[in-house]
């Protein structure tokens, strides 16, 4: 028998006994009569050597044919024992759970920081870095906070060895932009900053700010309401109402705090505003002339606003966390909710 | 600061609702935070901020409330004679400043023949409600006019003053006082005191000494009404430790105006319930009282901060109902400011006056028109990247963290990273937050560590942060921004599926899915060597050259000094270096015309044979032919010889100019084969 003929032998056994298999064993078997190591396709590969020179390609070609075929079979057949055997309770018990994919989440703060971003970037607002690491000046001294004066007790500091500090407010953003760029300027940063305050539900030594502000010819507290109020309307809802209240900041004259009417309550008071109806979310104001001198932008000619806000307290605010830890501890059951 | 309503009422004309009064003090930048019932009285804690220390008094509050209301004030006749009258300097008291620079004023009254006894109900309560406890009668008017009038008094017992003397001076190296809270003060020259002829008898503005202290028996009494610098108090206050009702007001400034009119207010009351005389004239030694300020501000102005359209008419009513005398000339108006608003000296404090009293609810709201796609010099240049970052880890499954910048050294030092170029804090809460952190690291395996406590047993996080390091250079702090990663646990498993512990590849592969996703072209992952991580699980990212960062198996050390005793894997990664090799801009490749075709071939070769190995041999062998190399099977054990593996890949061949036939792929895949066997000693199975 040619050694050909002897293959196509081979390949219609194979064919027959694959498909009359009639479990995985048997088809286990089928497999290792004829791909196993003494296998006839393999003893039919050894025997390729005593093929003439002229039927040679033929013959191997035909072996490397027959082996992938049988190969494909054997797993056809295999699989459709597989899905007979599995379809019992695949196809009976549509109830079982869905086979769920890890989905990873973004952490909360992110999250908020990102979306106050982007209804400020809309607005016009470009984000700025500024350094965490700042000297007396940034962040005191340019921003109308001398030494030795009652508003610096508002502001205690971290102090590192070389004499610089942590800045306690991203304020020192506003020195930091107007020192390099002519107005206009409209620029947000979001950043950290740090305070020696003990932690606990509500307090932490380190936080998240954004700052937000604007330098030009013409601009005017009613803008600063404008750009607050749609800030609001953007992040909180349509219906919330918001509250301008005097307030305070040695770098803004007029000074404002800022309130919002509590979305939980709807204003009626309950535990999240203290029963006020309103929650404090910022503060602003119109920049201070003094300011303007430091960085040399002329007070007569510009005017300007800025706000800035707690981004952990909003977060919290938003998502209702009643504990500012709960950011930084990043339990996983924690981080998988938002 | 703490105010009680009835007293506030006192003081004004018409009669007040307490919710009225709250909504306008609140809006007139006074915030009201409570109000609590005691006794009756509606007493309100009152939000003062640090510019306006003429608001710690009720009558400064009512001052505030008379302005935004438009109610007249009313105050006692003996405060409205005496405001801003300053008494001869030589009165019967023996008075001498020594640092006039430190006391600037100083006001002593003699009175004889005070009954000391307990004060009657009406007091006791005006005081308990401001939070004061009741010592006698004498105290309790002092205290009293304290809170009324925002002036701190002081009251000695004049027969145990040595030689009826008040000398104000420096504390001298080694003197001590034994202040009323019965703790004994080692003082020296920072610190400003009342002294007699011979000792110190009051730490001045803070507290006074229990020698001379208001006691049954004082028959006769000092009464003291001064200035003292607010930084002398301050920095007084912070050496001693010690603050009170007076410092506080003292650190803020007095009004000039009120302190000899307080005194007179005191020696009223001592009259009226202790019984005694005010004895001889009175000494009001030091500076005169200072012309009140003038401000003119223009009305155009106030339109160019504010945007509102307001009438002269009413920003004249609203500077009366500050005292601010306004006259108003052409386009401009000229006040005088109220000795006691040092807060207003130029023309946005006026500005700032006119804002909150008109009311910032009417100002109108309008969004302001901004010059758009102007670039700037501190412009955010990792924004983008970070946010790719973000999506391609959380799509990978991956949790983001956020952890603190403030750690402590023994963290840094658990991580087996040397305790060099450290920004460390000068004055830190703990020693858990002393130095800013070299790496995001150590707040990883703290948060593994935290989760594998609360027996989350699926761990994959990163965080997005900087770390500080102190350039030697600089001498400045570096921040820079920084990507770790850290897996750990298990992969849950499900009905279909068994749970794996996660491991090396699980991270390598992360790595790999971010720097292919980021359009890092030609980087390198090699052996590497780092302080936290297993010496040959630490691998490096190599882009020309340079690393971008690390990852691998941390020490099993170094995780047990977190107190994990599972296996991790973490990753530090450079954003700086990685914007410089990153390509976020996406390009269109044209999908492939002809089919590929796919081979299968099984290996057996000597385990030292590197995968990377086997991969640039099959690439060198089938150059453009080959378009993936996968590896699906590898194997090592009983079935084999030892000291070898077998390794299954599927390769793909394709060519982007025609449809390779059949003998085309046979003779590449041929070609691949007899390289393996040849170059590698691989036997082809």
């Amino acid at each position: 028998m040619k050694f050909i003929d002897k293959l196509k032998e081979i390949e219609k056994t194979a064919i027959k006994e694959i498909s009359d298999s009639p479990n995985v064993g048997e088809l286990e078997n089928t497999r290792v009569k004829y791909l196993g190591r003494k296998g006839l396709v393999t003893d039919a590969i050894k025997g390729i050597k005593s093929v003439s020179k002229k039927d040679k390609p033929e013959a191997g070609m035909f072996i490397n044919k027959l082996k992938q075929k049988i190969t494909i079979l054997l797993e056809e057949r295999e699989k459709g024992f597989r899905t007979k055997e599995t379809m019992v309770f695949e196809n009976n018990d549509m109830t079982l759970p869905g086979i769920k994919r890890e989905l990873g989440h973004s952490h909360p703060l992110v999250k908020t920081t990102q979306e106050i971003i982007e209804i400020f970037g809309k607005m016009g607002f470009k984000a700025v870095e500024s350094p965490e690491i700042e000297t007396e000046y940034y962040n005191f001294e340019a921003l109308n906070i001398p030494k030795n004066h009652p508003s610096r007790e508002t502001f205690h500091t971290f102090y590192i060895e070389n004499g610089n500090l942590l800045r306690s407010q991203t304020s020192t953003s506003q020195i930091r932009v107007m020192e390099k760029e002519k107005p206009p300027i409209q620029v947000i940063h979001a950043g950290k900053v740090y305070r020696p305050d003990a932690v606990d539900a509500s307090h932490s030594f380190m936080f998240y700010q954004i700052e937000g502000f604007m330098v030009d010819k013409g601009i005017q507290f009613s803008d600063l309401k404008g750009v607050l109020e749609r800030f609001a309307k953007e992040y909180f809802g349509e219906n919330v109402k918001m509250r301008f209240r005097p307030h305070f900041f040695p770098f803004t004259e007029p000074s404002a705090e800022v309130d919002i009417s509590c979305f939980i309550c709807n204003g009626k008071g309950c535990r999240v505003c203290s029963q006020r109806g309103w929650l404090e979310v910022l503060g602003s104001g119109m920049i201070n002339p003094r300011v303007f001198e430091f960085v040399k932008i002329d007070p007569a000619v510009y005017t300007g606003f800025a706000f800035g806000m707690g981004v952990d307290r909003i977060c919290m605010l938003k998502y209702g966390i009643d504990d500012i830890r709960l950011l930084y501890e990043n339990d996983v059951r924690f981080l998988r909710q938002f | 600061m703490r105010v009680s309503f009835d007293w506030l009422k006192d003081f004004m004309e018409a009669k007040i609702d307490v919710n009225k009064a709250q909504s306008f003090l609140t809006m007139a930048g006074l915030e009201i935070t409570s109000i609590a019932d005691i006794d009756g009285d509606h007493v309100m804690e009152i939000e003062v901020t640090p510019n306006r220390p003429d608001c710690l008094s009720v009558l400064g509050i009512a001052r505030e409330l008379s302005a935004a209301s438009g109610i007249a004030i009313k105050l006692p006749d003996s405060v409205r004679k005496n405001f801003m009258k300053k008494g001869s300097a030589r009165g019967n008291v023996k008075i001498e400043i020594l640092d006039k620079h430190a006391c600037s004023r100083y006001v002593g009254c003699i009175m004889k023949n005070v009954k000391v006894g307990p004060s009657s109900k009406w007091l006791v309560q005006r005081l308990n409600a401001m939070g004061v406890r009741s010592v006698n009668n004498i105290v309790d008017i002092t205290n009293y006019a304290l809170f009324e009038l925002g002036q701190p008094l002081h009251a000695f017992d004049l027969d145990k003053l040595e030689k009826n003397r008040i000398i104000v001076r420096r504390a001298r190296k080694g003197e001590s006082i034994v202040t009323i809270d019965g703790i004994t003060r080692t003082l020296d020259p920072n610190v400003l005191v009342i002294a007699d002829a011979s000792r110190p008898v009051a730490v001045a503005g803070i507290m006074g000494g229990r020698d001379t202290e208001i006691t049954a028996d004082t028959k006769n009494i000092l009464i003291e009404s001064a200035c003292f610098n607010p930084v002398v108090i301050r920095k007084a206050c912070r050496q001693l430790g010690l603050a009170s009702e007076s410092s506080y007001r003292f650190e803020r400034g007095v009004d000039q105006g009120m302190i000899f009119a307080s005194s007179i207010r005191a020696q009223e009351l001592v009259e009226e319930i202790a019984g005694g005389r005010t004895a001889g004239e009175m000494s009001d030694i030091g500076t005169a009282i200072e012309k009140e300020k003038e401000i003119t501000i223009s009305l155009d102005e106030v339109a160019r901060i504010l945007g509102i359209d307001i009438s002269p008419e009413r920003i004249k009513d609203i500077f009366k109902r500050l005292n601010l005398d306004p006259i108003k000339k052409k386009d401009k108006i000229f006040v005088t400011v109220p000795s006691y608003r040092r807060d207003l000296n130029k023309d946005i404090d006026l500005i700032e006056e006119i804002a909150r009293l008109y009311g910032y609810d009417k100002i109108p709201s309008r969004l302001p028109s901004f010059t758009p796609h102007k670039t700037y010099q501190l412009e955010k240049k990792t924004t983008s990247l970070e946010n790719e970052i973000r999506k391609i880890l959380c799509g990978a499954g991956l949790n983001e963290i956020m952890t603190y910048s403030l750690t402590s050294r023994n963290s840094v030092e658990r991580l087996g990273i040397p305790l060099e170029n450290m920004v460390s804090l000068k004055n830190p809460m703990s020693s858990q937050q002393e130095i800013m952190r070299p790496s995001l690291l150590s707040e990883m395996l703290e948060v593994l560590n935290w989760n594998l406590n609360r027996k989350n047993i699926l761990l994959q996080l990163f965080e997005l942060n900087k770390i500080y390091i102190m350039n030697k250079t600089t001498g400045q702090a570096d921040e820079t921004p920084n990507l770790s990663i850290g897996i750990c646990g298990n992969k849950s498993g499900n009905w279909k599926e068994k749970p794996r512990e996660l491991d090396f590849f699980d991270l390598k592969g992360i790595i790999e899915i971010l720097i292919d996703s980021l359009g890092v072209s030609g980087y390198r992952i090699e052996k590497t060597t780092h302080p936290s991580l297993k010496e040959n699980m630490s691998m490096a990212i190599n882009v020309n050259g340079k690393a971008c960062g690390v990852f691998g198996e941390v020490k099993e050390d170094v995780a047990r000094r977190f107190d994990i005793k599972r296996k991790v894997y973490a990753a530090e990664i450079s954003l700086d270096n990685l914007l410089g090799c990153a390509n976020l801009k996406k390009t269109f490749t044209a999908l492939p015309k002809y089919p590929s075709v796919k081979r299968d071939i099984a290996i057996l070769l000597d385990d030292t044979i590197n995968a990377s190995g086997i991969y640039d041999v099959i690439k060198e062998e089938a150059r453009e032919l080959v378009k993936s190399v996968d590896v699906f099977d590898l194997y090592k054990g009983q079935q084999i010889q030892e000291g070898k593996k077998s390794l299954a890949y599927t390769i793909e061949y394709r060519s982007d100019e025609r449809t390779l036939n059949d003998k085309e792929v046979n003779d590449v895949h041929k070609k691949v084969q007899d390289a393996l066997t040849k170059r590698l000693g691989a036997q082809i199975r």
